[in-house]
């Protein structure tokens, strides 16, 4: 039998008295019931929560229910937390220098800027050389190598732990459910 | 265990809320709630009951024990049915199975006690009883000879009585092709099932 005309907007356009009759039947159809003790074995297999779990707002429970992969990116999020903040206190105590190298740094770029706006010739790539040499020369090299690495640390780890702290269980689907 | 008598007056979302904080009554409330309309949605979509129970069973250990990932401005109803589906699909998918009836007869295999199948007649007949019971079964074979994605969309729009959106939900899939499954698989019913009568 040849599919009849359809268009997907309006299922029921060629609604008539059959499909009425199918409604009835359809909706006549009963529901089974599983055999007793289906309760008991689901139950069974079922780990009851801590009752703390219920306290935590629904993104805070996976820690607290003690999942892996969340317990990995709570520590990981809390390593980038103290890199951080030990940055900051220690970025605090040497103001000084941060100061000083930037402000030399600033210096000569303006100093630099002048020079060019009057020659741009061999001097000027010789002022550039002498701006930077002093700017390396200044630097606390073991704290700014520190720094950086810190840095550069802090900031992946802490989107990583984000990102991990916020990512559905494995299970895409059950997962999705939830969405 | 702290004690919830009145949990059949609470909103799915408040039974899951108070499961949540350990209270193992709260559970079997959504598994009574639950159990027979996932348990009905599995046997129709794979037409064996040991089977369908087994994967009920699996469906629901699988939702219980991740209620903590279920939200709460979701319907729970659409969320355990999601589960349910995708077991289904998962097994019809790893598995063609075997021509079975409804009633659970497998082709070769034990048999199992049928469960009849009648439509409410009310003051009729044992002869429209008959009838009625012979067309349920007719129906019920119809639907297990449609493609699994249509069966899913009939059962639970037709049987369950779920909206298109949520069943688009259920399903993940777009609303329109949801109403397009629908209306094939109406229009394969039809064919199958030839002219209907009261």
């Amino acid at each position: 039998m040849e599919r009849p005309p359809f268009n997907p907007e309006q299922p029921e356009d060629r609604f008539d008295e059959q499909d009425r009759l199918l409604d009835l039947h359809l909706a006549a159809l009963p529901r089974f019931d599983p055999s007793p003790g289906f309760a008991d074995r689901v139950m069974a297999r079922v780990r009851l929560p801590r009752p703390l779990v219920a306290a935590e707002p629904w993104y805070a429970r996976p820690l607290v229910l003690g999942i892996r992969v969340q317990r990995l990116a709570a520590a990981l999020a809390a390593m980038a937390a103290s890199a951080s903040t030990i940055l900051t206190a220690w970025l605090a105590a040497n103001s000084d220098l941060v100061v000083r190298a930037t402000g030399r740094y600033a210096i000569g770029l303006v100093s630099l800027a002048q020079q060019e706006l009057g020659r741009w010739s061999g001097q000027g790539a010789q002022a550039v050389l002498r701006v930077g040499a002093e700017f390396f020369g200044a630097a606390n090299w073991p704290a700014l190598a520190a720094l950086a690495l810190g840095a550069l640390a802090a900031v992946p780890l802490s989107l990583l732990g984000l990102y991990l702290a916020s990512r559905p269980p494995a299970d895409r689907r059950l997962s999705h459910a939830t969405r | 265990m702290t004690s919830h008598p009145d949990l059949s007056a609470l909103t799915d979302q408040q039974v899951v809320a108070v499961a949540l904080q350990g209270v193992e009554s709260a559970y079997r409330e959504l598994l009574r709630r639950y159990q027979r309309p996932v348990f009905s949605l599995i046997y129709r979509m794979v037409r064996d009951r040991e089977l369908a129970e087994d994967l009920a069973q699996e469906s629901f250990v699988k939702a219980l024990n991740a209620l903590d990932t279920y939200r709460p401005e979701f319907k729970f109803s659409s969320w355990i049915f999601k589960i349910a589906n995708n077991t289904a699909i998962d097994y019809l998918r790893k598995k063609k199975p075997a021509t079975l009836s409804l009633e659970g007869r497998r082709e070769g295999g034990g048999p199992e006690e049928p469960r009849p199948i009648a439509l409410p007649h009310p003051g009729g007949s044992p002869l429209d009883e008959l009838e009625a019971r012979e067309l349920g079964s007719a129906i019920e074979q119809a639907i297990g000879q449609l493609r699994p994605e249509y069966r899913a969309c009939i059962i639970l729009r037709h049987i369950e009585g779920r909206s298109y959106e949520e069943i688009a939900e259920i399903l993940e899939l777009p609303l329109g092709t949801v109403k397009t499954y629908i209306h094939r698989a109406r229009a394969q019913l039809k064919q199958i099932l030839g002219p209907l009568r009261e």
